[in-house]
């Protein structure tokens, strides 16, 4: 095995020849490095990319901070290294260590990784093979660490189960030290892994696949799941197997880190960020984060502005950025924006407030935050360009309204204005994809009138990608070739000075589509993707789309069956026993209101009965009335 | 410009493994979040794009530490040395740790036009025995001149004469790596040696190897 001192030897042959090898030695300002021997308890806490990217996860930086503050554990950082040092280190031979002792990652006592996203699944296994440990969870006997993975892409976790040997589902904040000590202390205790994973069962949130049992019908669809019966007792634990596993909350949230690891190298979003909502109440349908964070909890502003202090103080960082699914909806936005000028203003910082409605007011705010300096460009999403298509959705801005925003934001000496929108919604005809074009076109002519040449407009369109958890995951994606001369009409259509428009290869969206549909069998087609050479499937110049066709292939499986099919209501769904509190009831009565054309309210304003008070009654009485965006439990007694 | 500030601090730190991989640009913008973490009083440029006046003696090349490097800190505010260095160095990265800091004369010229000479401590991977490779640095001594192409990103090749630019080469022993020798640069605008040229030129092209900046000399000498 080797120590820390072999491999920062091992490093300086490597590191020289390398790009950015920065990133790979730790060091910065803020990572905390603790005493090895001397602590009881150790996470590794990895993202399965480029350190880049992973450096601006707030989860991972949350969880860093709340284990790092446990004074018998330790929590160090992975990232999977580019592929020049991914070579380097398997040329010579160099397991991969975390950033902060340099040890091998096989040390510590539980991997946990980030999955937030489809794109990371063959980065796992080359993490996995760079740690030194067996793919499969059913090769792992006793030695290796407890690989456990959290984040989105875990609300289907079907098709990355045979690599993990367990899921966390839901927000980890209060499990994560549950989960690191359950799982070390009865691994030291002497139990095998079996047990230590009944152990873990036991901890709210938890998924160990490997005690659930799949069957499939003729046709592929899921016959049933059942609990695998080998598993069903262990000597070391009472406890029965949940036939579901419901996502884990935190009724208030904690308060926010504000000692972010400060990078020495350039990275993704080189900033702080602050969580200042989590939830959404708009209830957009195409939306997974909108279902899946509910309830909406904001954190108090004193709060908010208590973090901006400690990390101007303690980070330097030039730049904050608020994070919420919805900054319009924090109710005290606008003194948030005025106090954290007036506090900050001098400072040379920058802050940062993505997902604002598209409403004058948004640029009212955008302003406050821009004071003196270059006003640049302003983001709307109205992912549809019709009133029609928007109800369908359930985003509704009325057209008119969008464009006298535009005006506005011209008006007021900003040039750009981005819009982002999709394609393949339910009901969506060639007209509504025309209307982008036109709506397009609008406002670069309101651009004109108001700012002249230099005003211009981008518009940025992706596919409809169904995810599980919302009310269309039911919903076949669209076909290749209709996507294809969709864009081929937006191509020529949005053409000309001032208009700019980018899009998402065909390709890649229909691989995302398949993996976040997908069923068991996925795993041994994720697995022979990554030997064929599939790796930073993220990364438009690494995409490799023939080693992914061959691999379905190579399985018998088909793509378009995962992304394309549509799912009868009775369907047995690979994720049906993983709960985020949200009713299938609630999501299938959405979906048929979406054929419908009809849109449903803010449920801030009137509560639809979505599943959330059903599963989390008591969380909610633990806390006031107004710290949710749902009402009361007791006012309301939700049925279903 | 000389109105934009009151204070020209120079400091001189030591860097660690650490902080051996990280570039240039990426060290300078390090040293500016530690300072607005320190809550100093940086000087910035005028103008649109205003620069924090930070101002360092010579880049270290990515993968060196440094024994005593240098750099210019300009304040809006007289500080006391002491005080100074006792709110920077909690707010830079362990990796970098500072020495000493002295005000330095405020008109002087830059800080990189006063650096006349590096020296450098170099460890490098050879299973020669001493005095073969003893005898390398002797014949590379012995030499006149020693022609060298450097190329620059995509500009045509430079030609230069590497043997006076090296002054002073001297071996200092075995080490677990392999062989230890210190060299003295010349570094004057349009002439500065660099030890990964000279290591190539005595045969350790690609060879690992530790390098240490122990000094850099400044030609305008402060009292
Ligand atoms: S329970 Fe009601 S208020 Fe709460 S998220 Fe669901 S629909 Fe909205």
């Amino acid at each position: 095995m080797y120590t820390p001192d072999e491999i920062s030897r091992a490093l300086d042959r490597v590191l020289p020849f390398v790009q950015k090898p920065a990133r790979y030695t730790g060091g910065e300002y803020n990572s905390v490095v603790k005493p090895w021997a001397d602590t009881r308890y150790r996470l590794a806490l990895v993202f399965p990319d480029v350190y880049d990217l992973g450096m601006s996860n707030l989860g991972l930086t949350v969880l860093y901070d709340i284990v790092n503050r446990q004074p018998d554990m330790l929590a160090e950082r992975a990232y999977t290294p580019w592929v020049d040092m991914l070579a380097a280190m398997r040329r010579e031979d160099i397991p991969l260590y975390a950033l902060e002792s340099r040890r091998p990652l096989r040390e510590f006592d539980v991997l946990g990784f980030s999955l937030p996203y489809e794109q990371l699944y063959t980065n796992v296994l080359t993490t996995l093979a760079l740690v030194g440990i067996p793919l499969r969870a059913a090769d792992r006997y006793e030695d290796p660490p407890l690989i456990l993975a959290g984040g989105s892409a875990c609300l289907n976790p079907e098709p990355m189960h045979a690599f993990f040997d367990a899921f966390f589902i839901g927000e980890g904040e209060d499990a994560i030290t549950e989960i690191v000590r359950t799982w070390t202390d009865a691994r030291r205790a002497g139990l095998s892994r079996v047990d230590a994973l009944h152990r873990l069962a036991e901890i709210n949130g938890i998924y160990v696949p490997s005690f659930y049992q799949v069957s499939y019908l003729e046709d592929g669809r899921i016959a049933e799941r059942v609990l695998d019966i080998r598993y069903w007792t262990s000597g070391h634990s009472q406890y029965p197997i949940p036939n579901t596993i419901t996502k884990r909350i935190v009724p208030t949230l904690p308060p926010p880190p504000t000692k972010f690891i400060v990078p020495f190298i350039d990275i993704v979003h080189n900033r702080a960020a602050i969580e200042i909502q989590r939830g959404c109440t708009r209830g957009c349908r195409f939306c997974q984060a909108g279902m899946v964070f509910r309830p909406v909890r904001e954190r108090p502003l004193d709060e908010v502005l208590a973090a901006v202090d400690a990390v101007v103080a303690q980070t330097g960082f030039e730049e904050i950025s608020f994070l919420s699914l919805s900054s319009s909806d924090y109710r005290e936005i606008e003194a948030l924006v005025r106090q954290v000028v007036a506090r900050h203003g001098g400072d040379k910082l920058s802050v940062g407030l993505p997902s604002l409605r598209i409403e004058s007011f948004s640029i009212d705010l955008m302003e406050a935050l821009a004071g003196g300096r270059r006003r640049s460009g302003f983001t709307f999403a109205p992912e549809a360009a019709t009133d029609r298509l928007r109800d369908v959705i359930n985003k509704p801005i009325a057209t008119e309204a969008l464009l006298e925003t535009a005006r506005q934001v011209y008006g007021r000496g900003w040039p750009t204005i981005k819009l982002y929108f999709m394609i393949g919604h339910p009901t969506q005809t060639l007209e509504d994809v025309q209307a982008i074009v036109d709506l397009a076109h609008r406002v670069k002519r309101i651009g004109y009138e108001t700012l002249g040449k230099k005003s211009n407009v981008r518009v940025g369109v992706s596919t409809l990608v169904p995810k599980p958890h919302t009310p269309f995951q039911w919903l076949p994606m669209a076909d290749e070739a209709t996507i294809r001369a969709q864009i081929g009409l937006l191509e020529r259509g949005l053409r000309g000075p001032g208009l700019n428009f980018n899009w998402n290869n065909p390709r890649e969206t229909l691989l995302e589509a398949a993996l976040s549909r997908g069923d068991r069998r996925l795993s041994d087609v994720i697995q022979r993707a990554w030997e064929l050479g599939a790796g930073f499937d993220g990364w438009g110049d690494q995409f490799n789309d023939a080693a992914w066709t061959r691999a379905f292939a190579d399985l018998n499986l088909d793509p378009d069956w995962y992304a394309r099919r549509e799912r009868a209501i009775d369907e047995v769904l690979p994720w049906d026993h993983i709960s985020v509190g949200v009713s299938k009831k609630y999501l299938l009565r959405e979906y048929r209101r979406a054929l419908a054309g009809e849109a449903t309210g803010d449920c801030r304003e009137q509560c639809y009965a979505c599943g959330i008070l059903t599963h989390f009654r008591e969380e909610r009485r633990a806390v006031a009335d107004d710290a949710w965006g749902c009402p009361p439990a007791r006012d309301r007694v939700t049925t279903d | 410009m000389s109105e934009t500030y009151t204070q020209r601090m120079r400091v001189t730190y030591a860097t660690d493994d650490t902080v051996k991989y990280v570039g240039h640009l990426d060290m300078a913008r390090t040293w500016e979040r530690a300072i607005r973490r320190a809550r100093l009083p940086l000087a910035y440029t005028q103008g649109f794009h205003p620069q924090p006046r930070i101002q360092f003696a010579a880049a270290l090349p990515v993968g060196f530490t440094g024994q005593a490097e240098v750099v210019d800190v300009f304040l809006n505010e007289e500080l006391a040395p002491d005080d100074f260095l006792a709110r920077l160095t909690p707010a830079l990265p362990s990796g970098i740790r500072p020495i000493a800091a002295v005000p330095a004369p405020r008109e002087a010229p830059s800080l990189q036009s006063q650096v006349s000479g590096t020296r450098y401590r170099v460890e490098v991977e050879t299973p020669e025995p001493d005095a073969v490779f003893r005898a390398r640095l002797d014949a590379f001594l012995a030499r006149s001149e020693v022609w060298r192409e450097r190329r620059r990103g995509k500009k045509a090749a430079n030609r230069y004469d590497l043997r006076p630019l090296v002054q002073v080469l001297a071996y200092v022993g075995p080490c677990a790596l392999g062989q230890v020798f210190d060299v003295t640069m010349l570094a004057e605008p349009g002439a500065t040696g660099r030890p990964d040229e000279l290591l190539a030129e005595l045969g350790y092209e690609a060879a690992p190897r530790r390098v240490v900046r122990l000094e850099l000399t400044l030609s305008v000498r402060e009292k």
